[in-house]
């Protein structure tokens, strides 16, 4: 089943195109891993769906993005369709680790009150349920009230992937979750992402062959001109034909 | 192959003479550079050590008393400043109590509260309103203002705490709103995506999070708004009515310290008189010593004030509050100066012809011949010029000098002292300028130069001192804001501190110091209480030497708003105050375009 249909989607900045007229089925779980050169427009194709290119100056859009919230197929752009609301379903990890200036359980109580207006003690619960979901829970629970700023690179990574998971979103976005990440660092969200896929959808942009290798169920190659193209998952395990994509893509 | 390592190069002798000349210059140039900055530590020492020593009589037994007393009749020969320093201390507090809120509902309203069209224009605005030279502000009020006042409520003249309070409102809100919108410019956009992305509202992110941030910003603005409001002197003077009195209601008069010392130099009271005027000078250099200490004492404080915990109590509603406070704001400042500009265009206009500058003189004659104009601002317009000019020549190469050594080449506690006296100095009122001129003047008479009198020199002198914390801050900014790398490339290269700063460095920051020049000329060029007490009279005429009475286009301005006998002199009041804007706005547009085009780096 379906969870983002993408049609004919145009994004330019300033005049300037990034994506033109681009299509993409994403399937429901995943992960869905999109590959590909740097400036290619992955990163603004992510925020097309949640919407969050709006908050850039100069942005203008056109095409249709569909996501399937609540088991029925909601037009991100349409009139009735409030961004905040959009954004609270479909959560977002950035590529560098993004915390709020805040203490480290304020960073998720804080959007749970203010954005989803929850009550205190389903916020309580959810702070705890979603650091541990996130693998954090044990290395946070002395210093919740601790700047999340005092954190490591990897702890704040984790923490922005817990903040999003404390939404209880349908879809979750990654924009190279690990790019900021030392190996290990990396490797413990990668196991946690394959973790999610089984109660998420997930779309991954990521710049790594080995990384789409290891995590990815589908793939898709975005390439100047905005031409999306699967690849079939065999040629990532044949030596050949990924040595050939490596060579394509970088 | 010794030859070819010697970092002296081949030819020894004649290139270690070359060398040591090329030191000996450097370390020169440097002296000059640190005696430029300590130039600003004598100034603020001057001024502290004349206000002090004038002030010495006071501690004869009983005159402190006499002074610290609520009853100001020089005729009977009491001199109290008590009334003077809570009306000084009532317009400032209630003019922030005005402008803070404003400012903050500026500074949300620029910073994502409002539309992004309007958030740009409104931004503008602001700036331009930096630009309102305060006399122009004075007159444009007191005959649009102070008779609303008279006719709104009964029993009051017009001239009251009410009316200088609501116009100090409005020229120390470009102060608040700049240093607001330059913190929320810091971390608002930083959290805009973040917060965005996590389904919050922009008003959210703004009140919420980026805010509470401010802290520090919030203080220092409400500091910095208040030291301008206490050290304004043009708009208390016109507006207050200035009545020794301490005021009962808002409609009352009242006089501020710094309108008191204008007030009694200008009518030339008896010498007994000086001694009280100085007390009040020591005041004022104290609050504004105090705004400064506490500013610094927010700056060193932690950075970032922990968060307290929002999502406890999320109070209800402070987004609406905050949104309503932005449009407020950005509807009634824009209408206010509308008011006050417009009504300036309105009777200012008209009078534009070649008789507002030349009266009846034919204008070639008075430019080429030098013949004399009556009715007309051309000698003003010299005067100012002539005042601008000479101040310039003064304070330019000591200020850009100045500020090149504090960011390239001070350290220690000197710099850190020079540093806080430029900050202080900068802090000081004008009048407390002006003041320090009159007591040079005072001191000189009574020691070697009994004829000594204030003049175009003086005045020139008093405004560079003005102006000179501009120029040195001016300069240090655009220095220090140009990458660190650029001085480890040049030193990589094996240029000396000094070859850096001139080839690459002060190259690199052009445009930054060009800007600050051209803002201390804005400044110069606007400033009356300064000149007020050094010099400035009316109808001197053209300049003729440096130590002769002058004439200058703010004070035209004030004289003939209080003054005027006829219509048609109040005509030239308007037209005086259409041209200073004119002037003043036009170099202010110049500094925020030079500033804007400065190199940074990745450009």
């Amino acid at each position: 089943m379906t969870a983002i249909v993408i049609r004919d989607l145009t994004v330019t900045f300033g005049g300037r195109p990034v994506l033109c007229g681009l299509n993409l089925d994403v399937a429901q779980g995943g992960p869905t891993v999109l590959l590909g050169r740097s400036g290619s427009g992955k990163t603004t194709l992510l925020r097309a769906i949640n919407r969050l290119n709006e908050c850039l100056p100069g942005y203008e859009t056109s095409g249709s993005v569909r996501v399937r919230l609540g088991g029925e197929m909601v037009d991100a752009y349409g009139a009735d369709t409030r961004p905040e609301t959009l954004r609270t379903r479909v959560g977002m990890v950035f590529q560098t680790p993004n915390p709020l200036p805040a203490g480290i359980a304020e960073n998720i109580t804080l959007p749970l009150a203010l954005a989803h207006g929850l009550p205190k003690a389903e916020i309580a619960a959810r702070v705890e349920a979603s650091f541990r979901e996130a693998g954090l829970w044990d290395e946070v629970k002395d210093r919740l009230e601790a700047p999340a700023a005092s954190l490591s690179g990897g702890q704040q990574q984790r923490l922005c992937l817990a903040r999003a998971l404390a939404a209880r979103p349908e879809v979750l976005l990654l924009d190279e979750p690990t790019a900021s990440l030392d190996y290990q660092a990396a490797q413990g969200i990668e196991e946690l992402l394959l973790e999610l896929a089984s109660r998420y959808t997930l779309l991954v942009v990521s710049h790594g062959l080995n990384q789409a290798r290891r995590l990815a169920r589908d793939v898709f190659v975005l390439r100047e001109g905005s031409a999306l193209e699967a690849v079939d998952r065999e040629l990532l395990s044949d030596p050949e034909g990924f040595s050939h994509l490596m060579d394509e893509l970088f | 192959m010794a030859d070819a390592l010697s970092l002296n190069g081949a030819s020894g002798g004649n290139s270690s003479r070359a060398r040591f000349q090329a030191e000996a210059g450097e370390r020169g140039i440097r002296a000059l550079l640190s005696g430029a900055a300590g130039t600003s530590v004598l100034c603020v020492a001057g001024i502290l050590g004349f206000l002090a020593w004038f002030s010495l009589p006071l501690l004869q037994p009983g005159q402190l008393a006499a002074v610290l007393s609520w009853t100001w009749q020089p005729t009977s020969g009491r001199f109290g400043i008590l009334p003077m320093a809570v009306g000084s201390l009532l317009l400032a507090s209630s003019a922030m109590l005005l402008a803070f809120p404003l400012g903050l509902g500026l500074a949300l309203f620029v910073n994502g509260l409002g539309p992004r069209v309007l958030a740009k224009h409104l931004g503008a605005l602001v700036r331009l309103m930096s630009g309102v030279p305060t006399v122009v502000y004075g007159l444009a009020s007191m005959f649009l203002l102070v008779p609303l006042v008279r006719a709104s409520f009964t029993g009051t003249s017009g001239f009251s705490w009410l009316a200088a309070m609501l116009v100090l409102a409005l020229l120390v809100l470009p102060t608040v709103t700049l240093v607001l919108d330059g913190q929320l410019r810091l971390v608002a956009p930083e959290l805009r995506l973040t917060t965005a992305a996590l389904g919050l509202s922009e008003a959210q992110s703004l009140v919420r999070l980026a805010l509470p941030q401010c802290g520090q910003g919030l203080k220092a603005a409400a500091a910095l708004g208040f030291g301008r409001a206490i050290g304004d002197t043009l708009i208390a003077l016109m507006l207050s009515g200035n009545a020794a009195q301490v005021p009962h209601s808002p409609l009352d008069s009242l006089r501020a310290l710094t309108a008191h010392i204008a007030l009694v130099l200008a009518t030339d009271s008896q010498s007994q008189a000086y001694g009280s005027l100085f007390a009040c000078g020591l005041v004022l250099f104290g609050v504004s010593l105090a705004v400064n200490l506490g500013l610094r004492a927010l700056r060193r404080g932690p950075r970032r004030a922990a968060l307290s915990a929002h999502s406890d109590r999320p109070l209800p509603g402070l987004e609406t509050a905050a949104t309503g406070l932005a449009w407020a704001s950005a509807l009634l400042v824009p209408a206010a100066l509308a008011a006050l500009l417009g009504f300036l265009l309105l009777r200012g206009l008209p009078t534009v012809s070649l008789a507002l500058f030349f009266g009846d003189t034919l204008p070639l004659d008075a430019l080429l011949h030098g013949a004399p104009v009556f009715d007309g601002l051309w000698p003003a317009c010299l005067g100012t010029l002539w005042l601008v000019g000479l101040a310039a020549l003064f304070a330019v190469p000591v200020g850009l000098a100045g500020g090149i050594h504090l960011a390239e080449f001070a350290t220690g506690r000197a710099a850190r002292l020079a540093a806080f006296c430029v900050d202080l100095l900068a802090g000081v009122p004008s009048i407390l300028m002006g003041l320090f001129g009159f007591a040079l003047i005072l001191l000189l008479r009574r020691t070697f130069w009994p004829s000594a009198n204030t003049c175009l020199l003086l005045s020139a002198l008093c405004l560079a001192l003005l102006v000179l914390p501009y120029l040195v801050s001016a300069t240090r900014a655009a220095l220090a804001g140009l990458p660190q790398e650029l001085r480890l490339t040049c030193a990589a290269l094996g240029l000396s501190r000094w070859q850096a700063v001139r080839r690459v460095l002060l190259p690199a920051a052009r445009q930054g110091i060009l800007g600050g020049v051209v803002l201390a000329l804005g400044r110069a060029t606007e400033d009356t209480a300064v000149i007020l007490l050094t010099g400035v009279v009316a109808g001197a005429g053209r300049p003729g030497a440096l130590t002769d009475k002058f004439e200058a286009l703010p004070f035209t301005i004030y004289y003939l708003a209080a003054e005027h006998q006829t219509p048609q002199e109040l005509n030239l009041a308007f037209g005086a105050a259409l041209t200073l804007l004119a002037l003043t706005l036009a170099l202010f547009a110049l500094a925020r375009r030079l500033s804007d085009g400065a190199w940074r780096p990745g450009t």
